[in-house]
């Protein structure tokens, strides 16, 4: 059975001939294509559909618009799913909040709802702390507690692609005023794309009515939808709901399980309206309904809200209510209206006429029943009369007004005021390109929405301003001719909040807060409503307060405004407002805020080549690099490093930042930006480059290779290729140099070839080129062809052999390394790498200077040029200098050879201070010994020093400053 | 997201722009060592206009922005080569800082 | 049911009612007294920390302190709540092993719960750089008496399951810094037991009291303006976070200061499945699980300054990619509300605390980032500079003076080590 549901002319929505089976609480139940899980629930005769955050008390649904948290489930692998807003699916398995088995049934910490006097607002603040270390035992038990849904730690994401759309003109809302507004703008030459929530076109025409003749609605409906379809320059995206407006109208809608990311050019706020709960005893029992809420249900779904029921009205909408029941066949005990004397209304006359009792001056004290409404006690609003009567029912309508779903008016900076009349939060400034149109503004009648609605569709397509000048019923209408405010009626009951001596008077459902939450939380001293929302959690619930912040705020300027604080100063709505709304509109599952996750990863050209033999890769910035090949890392570095040593190594040095510089001032440009002399830097000869921020700290190092008077080649760390380029623009943006700038990171690839065989295998390659030692001595560049390549070679020495970076273009990086590795050459990595330049005493920038460090602190003052006249940092370096440093990087040895290699990063420590730390450490298999790095004191840098190494253990070791380079200190090998 | 119009690229998202720092006049080379100071730290941060840098980073070009740290405002936007070489600061644009800046492109990723 | 609980329900009282406000406009010329011997510009955690402890320390309570929205509203009110003191510099690190000190007795000496939870706190590494970084910080932690050590993904496993350890991550997680005194506290709580404590000291507190303006003379810092009137004053400290430059400028101050926003976001409620606060640098992201189910999480600051607490789409996408890196099965989660801060960021990513060259004016500022932990320590040590003119020994690294002196405090090598 998919439940109950009513006849032809109902359920717009549903596919009567598409059974779905699904469960809830463990409960095997059946609904139809087509249902959302709350409606497919109630057809089944399941209204409860939670048990609440604080009192546990049974909940179900009340806007069917996912403005409340009493309908949000679990369902397989996604917490926290609004049942009266996400489509039924076949086996859904849904799970209640809460509750283990159907709400409906007892639970037991439903006793809490007769705690209430011992939980007043912010209770935890007063308890739980006391003794020492309570709230470790506590809080498990109340986090327990609190939450909603729970996380399915199994599940895994799905990549959820995003789009990304502009038009001219967004529509957001595809009921009267958004689809006029549509067809106007497109009317008006603008592209279009009409957002709408629901599955369906229309919003109010699809449910509610304003004449007796519910043909009418349905009619305008067929219109304005056959219009919208016609416009070739309409698009539609729905279902889709924005969760965001952002600077330059910059959109967020989800649909379809994506992010769409919309740019429009001037963007309409139809957002329509939340209808917003009466307050009253036990107001939060299943059965008791928006009044569209109870139209939705059997208009879209076939079902019916109940047997018998009531209907609590501010407005015509409470007799429209009355008349779908008569015409669904649903009793109707009475409509209650909460006017004492209700104007002359043609819905309400129709009702009379359809035998509906009507009652005016007539409210709800309050709601009696278990888990499910079974009546009503009534009073009279406007005193007297009345007395205290029953009035059995099994379910009301309540529509005593609603609020403007204004948040995306907000989110762009638009200004509201509550305006006392109408009693409804009004936009009085917009922003920029926003333009509001319908029920968010307080048009309410369908008229009006659509008179507004086209108009702004008009002004957003012609990019005219719109001006926002309130026009009640009463007043006259503006004559401005880019007005487009609407003549609006009185819909919201001003004040429809009845406290009750005896409480459970809800305002907020999602936080479980009464009446006197509110104004006990007031008499606190929490006398802002920012400071009341925090300490009594006023909205802070999934639903944002979309349902509660308009009662509170009447509920507390009545209460102020009467005496009752001590404040004694009066106070109205607007004094009082409402707290700043935030996006999103409705919360975005990170899977859609994700979507694909892209995580760019760059690879160099040989980079299957490391795969191939084994190689275990890094993460250096967006690249990967091989850190060894295969093994264990220490022993992997080591023999390799070995081989090299020995023999050949190679090493890809294609992440390595390379740049050109070439133009009339390219030597004096590299001049200012590094701190060496490059201005008579021979050609054909390589330099080494050290490079500081303007506050004198070390940035970078690499080599510069003067190809010609007016051409260099540079080179920078992996790291920081990006920002060091980045630099080198900005600072030439301002000094206006001839030069141009390249950057060819990418675009070449590198090899370092070195080891004891190295030359023998380039001259295998390289053939014609002289790399005699007279030749190609140490330091110097050369063009050359390698293998019938084109390349760039260097003779450097990093790793402390004799060595050559070769750089050719990318394209051929793969056939070098396969050209290399033929003669004989061994990879080494990162790690291998690591070891040898430490053997050699060589920095590494980042790992032997942070983000404090200067050259004089480094050791490196060497490489400062002293006489020139300028360089990037200069007077910071200079000023350091000065001072003297802190500290000095220095190498070392330990003083017991057999004691354990301290680990990188350990610190140097003087008695009671910490005086630096190791920056770079390892046991070398070429010496046979630890050596390092480290920042010492000045002075205990002198070799032969002594200082404490603290290992990471606690415990000390004992190390000695010495000098550097460890390894072949006369530099013999890589000459 | 915020566009950013320049005269080069039309209208861009702002993601396509990097950040690198307000505009300050580096002091003179014989400037004691506290105006160093002054320009390499102090900034006067106000929630007004302001001539800084931003890097297009597709196209690798330099802007000079003048923008409103208040409402986030771009209210001027030249190349910073053409800003530099002069004739694109106006009389009201003569409140340039003379105190500094380098770019803090680094921040810190946690509380 | 604890007693306290009892004792409300059946006096009915509040669970913790705040002093009824006191009226305004501030009781200036031709009303009440026109000087104070302490006004304390800003009622935020560090304003209100401060005039308690001038009271409770230094028996100061002549203290006024000004607040031009309400108290606790700005940063105090938006931060994401973390408590630790694993930092790298031993300046930094004793500061902050001060601050949690105080924070872990706090509750009961405001009489208020703060939902002071220690949770552990993992900061991790994805790469090599990052490692050495959490050695180097476990070091000077330990060295200094504050529990941190690096950890495994074998340990890591242990203290955090739901994390991604998997080797083939695009960022694997090669170990972490972890700090089990790591904690969350509810922030709220803390600017309102100072506000309370204070108040009940006889501290005065005025909300919606803004100041317009500082009386400096002959480089004397005489008292305050607000749209009431002068003030005078003894002497003025300025908590401001967020507004510092601007505050400063009313005092003829210039700081090195940049104000950049700082967004964060909080998922609906769930059930508890997260207890450990987790930090990812390389991935700038950090989330905790608070005490009512919802997901805190982060991401750096942006990077241009500005004046705003607007939030933007690009933050929660890339924080959200993040989050799915390192807790793959958290796609389903949804995002409730996202909101921004106004973050003071400095050079050295250490505060200015201290004196100034206007005498007797006295700044709190240059919080970046880090604000919230620091509020009991800030608040104490800044009564004690204050009441003794002085830069106490705990803040003197932290002195206005030290750019001048080019001798910034390292707590910037730990972001930049290592790219």
């Amino acid at each position: 059975m998919s439940g109950k549901r009513l006849g032809g002319g109902f359920g717009r929505l549903i596919d009567r001939g598409a059974p779905l089976d699904f469960r809830f609480g463990g409960t095997a139940l059946r609904g139809l294509r087509g249902d959302v899980i709350a409606s497919a629930l109630a057809a089944n005769g399941v209204w409860a559909l939670s048990r609440s955050f604080k009192y546990r008390r049974p909940r179900g649904l009340f806007s069917l618009a996912g403005h409340e948290a009493n309908t949000i489930v679990d369902i397989a692998g996604e917490p926290n799913v609004y049942a009266d807003l996400r489509e039924l699916e076949a086996g859904m398995r849904v799970r209640p909040q809460n509750s283990r088995g159907l709400p409906q049934r007892a639970h037991p910490l439903a006793l809490l709802n007769y705690c209430g006097r011992f939980l007043p607002p912010g209770f935890y603040y007063a308890a739980f702390f006391r003794p020492r270390g309570a709230w470790r035992v506590w809080e498990p038990l109340i986090r327990r507690l609190a939450g909603l849904g729970t996380v399915d730690e199994e599940s895994r994401h799905r990549a959820h692609d995003k789009v990304y759309d502009w038009c001219d003109v967004a529509v957001v809302g595809g009921g009267i005023a958004g689809m006029n507004a549509a067809i106007a703008a497109a009317a008006g030459g603008a592209e279009t794309l009409l957002i709408e929530e629901s599955p369906l076109l229309g919003g109010a025409l699809n449910y509610a009515r304003e004449t007796p003749e519910a043909g009418d609605a349905e009619a305008m409906r067929a219109r304005l939808k056959a219009k919208v379809r016609a416009a070739k320059n309409i698009r539609l995206l729905m279902p889709a709901t924005v969760t965001g407006l952002f600077a330059d109208n910059w959109l967020a809608a989800v649909a379809a399980g994506r992010m769409h990311k919309i740019r429009a050019r001037a963007v309409v706020v139809a957002s329509g309206t939340v209808e917003q709960p009466a307050v009253f005893r036990n107001n939060d029992l299943p059965g008791v309904f928006a009044a569209a809420a109870a139209q939705k249900l059997m208009r879209l779904y076939a079902v019916s809200p109940g047997k018998r029921g009531a209907i609590l009205t501010a407005n015509d909408g409470g007799y429209g209510l009355a008349l779908d029941c008569a015409e669904a066949g649903v009793g109707v005990a009475a409509v209650l209206d909460l006017r004492a004397k209700p104007p002359p209304s043609p819905l309400a006359d129709a009702a009379r006429e359809a035998g509906i009792s009507v009652r005016a001056n007539c409210g709800v004290r309050g709601a009696v029943g278990g888990s499910h409404l079974r009546a009503l006690r009534l009073f009279s609003p406007d005193g007297d009369g009345g007395g205290r009567r029953t009035l059995d029912c099994d379910f009301l309508g309540v529509s005593a007004g609603n609020a403007g779903n204004g948040a995306l008016l907000h989110y762009g900076g638009a200004k509201f005021r509550y305006d006392e009349k109408l009693a409804a939060h009004i936009p009085c400034e917009l922003p920029p390109n926003v333009y509001a149109a319908g029920s968010v503004c307080g048009a309410n009648d369908f008229a009006a929405a659509a008179e507004q609605g086209a108009r702004v569709g008009e002004l957003a397509a012609k990019n005219k301003k719109q001006i926002l000048t309130l026009a009640a019923s009463s007043s006259s209408p503006s004559s401005s001719s880019v007005s487009s405010s609407a003549t609006v009626k009185n819909w919201n009951h001003p004040h429809p909040v009845f406290a009750h001596p005896r409480g459970k008077d809800f305002v907020d459902f999602d936080e479980d807060l009464q009446t006197s939450d509110i104004t006990a939380s007031w008499d606190d001293g929490y006398r802002d409503i920012q400071l009341l929302k925090r300490y009594s959690t006023l909205g802070m619930g999934p639903s944002q307060g979309r349902h509660s912040q308009i009662n509170a705020m009447r509920l507390l300027a009545r209460y102020v405004g009467n005496g009752n604080s001590d404040d004694g100063n009066g106070s109205d709505a607007d004094a009082i407002g409402v707290t700043t709304s935030r996006p999103p509109y409705r919360a975005e599952s990170i899977a859609h805020l994700a979507g694909r996750a892209f995580e760019p990863e760059k690879r160099t050209p040989m980079h299957y080549r490391h795969l191939e033999n084994g190689a275990e890769m890094t993460v250096a910035g967006l690249w990967l690099r091989p850190a060894f090949y295969g093994g264990e890392r220490v022993a992997a570095a080591a023999e390799e490093a070995r081989r090299c040593r020995s023999e050949a190594g190679m090493i890809d040095l294609s992440t390595l930042g390379k740049i050109e510089v070439f133009g009339a001032d390219a030597a004096e440009f590299v001049n200012r930006m590094y701190t060496w002399n490059y201005l008579k830097q021979a050609v054909g000869k390589a330099r080494y480059l050290l490079m500081t921020s303007e506050d004198g700290i070390i940035t970078d190092d690499g080599v510069a290779c003067r190809l010609a008077a007016d051409r260099f080649y540079l080179t920078a760390t992996t790291g920081n290729a990006e920002g060091v380029f980045r630099a080198m623009l900005r600072h030439n943006a301002e000094w206006g140099l001839r030069v141009h700038i390249v950057n060819l990171t990418s675009a070449r690839a590198g090899v370092n070839l070195a080891g004891p065989r190295a030359k023998e295998i380039l001259e295998k390659l390289c053939e014609g080129t002289d790399l005699s030692a007279e030749g190609f001595p140490y330091l110097a560049v050369r063009e050359a062809k390698i293998a019938g390549m084109p390349a760039l070679l260097l003779r450097v020495g990093f790793v402390g052999e004799w060595g050559c970076e070769i750089h050719v273009p990318a394209s051929c990086g793969e056939s070098l390394w396969d050209a290399l590795a033929r003669e004989g050459a061994r990879p080494f990595g990162v790690e291998a790498q690591r070891l040898m330049r430490l053997e050699k005493g060589h920095i590494i920038v980042g790992q032997d200077t942070d983000g404090l460090t200067t050259p004089v602190e480094a050791a490196m003052e060497w490489a400062v040029g002293k006489n020139k006249p300028y360089f990037v940092g200069q007077r910071a370096v200079e000023i350091r200098r000065k001072q003297g440093a802190a500290q000095r990087l220095a190498g070392f040895e330990l003083a017991e050879k057999n004691a354990p290699c301290p680990e990188e990063c350990d610190l140097v420590v003087n008695g009671n201070a910490i005086t630096g730390r190791v920056t770079s450490a390892a046991r070398s298999p070429s010496l046979g010994k630890v050596v390092g790095l480290a920042y010492v004191l000045p002075e205990q840098c002198e070799p032969g020093t002594g200082f404490m190494i603290r290992a990471g253990s606690g415990k000390l070791i004992e190390a000695v400053c010495a000098k550097t380079p460890f390894y072949d200190p006369e530099n013999a090998r890589q000459k | 997201m915020k566009i950013i119009h320049t005269r080069e690229h039309g209208a861009r998202n702002i993601a396509e722009f990097v950040y690198g720092g307000v505009v300050l006049r580096e002091p003179a080379a014989d400037a004691g060592d506290a105006e160093w100071a002054d320009y390499l730290f102090i900034r006067e941060n106000k929630a007004a206009p302001c001539w800084e840098l931003w890097l297009h980073s597709p196209s690798g070009m330099w802007y000079a922005v003048l923008r409103d740290a208040g409402s986030d405002e771009f209210l001027r936007v030249v190349l910073a080569r053409e800003f530099f070489a002069g004739g694109v600061l106006t009389d009201d644009d003569a409140g340039l800082s003379s105190s500094s800046s380098s770019s803090q492109e680094s921040t810190p990723s946690q509380s | 049911m604890p007693f306290s609980l009892l004792r409300l329900g059946l006096r009915g009282e509040g669970a913790f009612p705040l002093p009824p406000p006191l009226p305004l406009p501030l009781p200036l010329p031709g009303g009440g007294r026109k000087r104070r011997k302490v006004v304390v510009v800003g009622g935020g955690g560090h304003g209100l920390a401060a005039a308690y402890y001038l009271a409770r320390d230094h028996g100061i309570t002549d203290v006024a302190v000004l607040e031009k929205g309400y108290i606790g509203g700005g940063n105090t009110g938006r931060n994401t709540t973390i408590i630790r003191a694993n930092y790298l510099t031993p300046e930094g690190v004793l500061f902050y092993k001060e601050s949690l000190r105080l924070f872990e007795d706090l509750d009961r000496e405001l009489g208020v719960n703060l939902m002071y939870s220690r949770r552990g706190h993992l900061t991790l590494a994805h790469t090599d750089a990052a490692l050495r970084t959490a050695r180097w910080r476990a070091g000077v932690n330990q060295f200094l008496g504050v529990d941190s050590r690096l950890v495994y993904p074998k340990e890591i496993a242990r203290l955090c399951p739901q994390l991604n350890l998997s080797p083939g991550a695009r960022y694997p997680i090669l170990g972490a810094l972890y700090h089990p005194p790591g904690a969350i506290a509810r922030h709220d709580a803390v600017a309102w037991g100072y506000a309370k404590a204070a108040r009940a000291l006889g501290v005065e507190i005025y909300s919606d009291t803004a100041v317009t303006g500082v009386v400096v003379e002959g480089g004397e810092a005489k008292g305050v303006r607000t749209a009431g009137g002068v003030l005078e004053a003894e002497k003025v400290l300025q908590a401001t976070a967020g507004l510092s430059s601007q505050t400063a400028a009313m005092a003829g101050l210039r700081l090195p200061i940049t104000t950049v926003p700082l967004q964060a976001c909080v998922s609906e409620p769930l059930k508890p499945f997260l207890d450990a606060i987790v930090v990812s640098g390389s991935l700038h992201t950090y989330v905790s699980q608070s005490a009512r189910g919802e997901l805190v999480m982060g991401g750096s600051a942006d990077p241009a300054p500005l004046y705003s607490t607007r939030p933007t789409l690009e933050f929660k996408e890339s924080l959200a990619a993040n989050l799915l890196e390192l807790f793959p099965f958290i796609g389903g989660v949804k995002v409730l509300r996202q909101w921004a801060g106004m973050a003071d960021m400095t050079p050295d990513f250490s505060p200015v605390m201290g004196v100034t060259p206007v005498r007797n004016y006295f700044i709190d500022s240059g919080w970046g980032t880090w604000g919230f932990k620091a509020t009991p320590a800030a608040g104490k040590y800044m009564a004690q500079c204050v009441a003794s003119g002085e830069q106490p020994e705990l803040l003197r690294p932290f002195a206005l003076s030290r750019f001048g002196e080019f001798n910034l405090v390292g707590e910037r090598g730990a972001a930049s080590v290592g790219h």
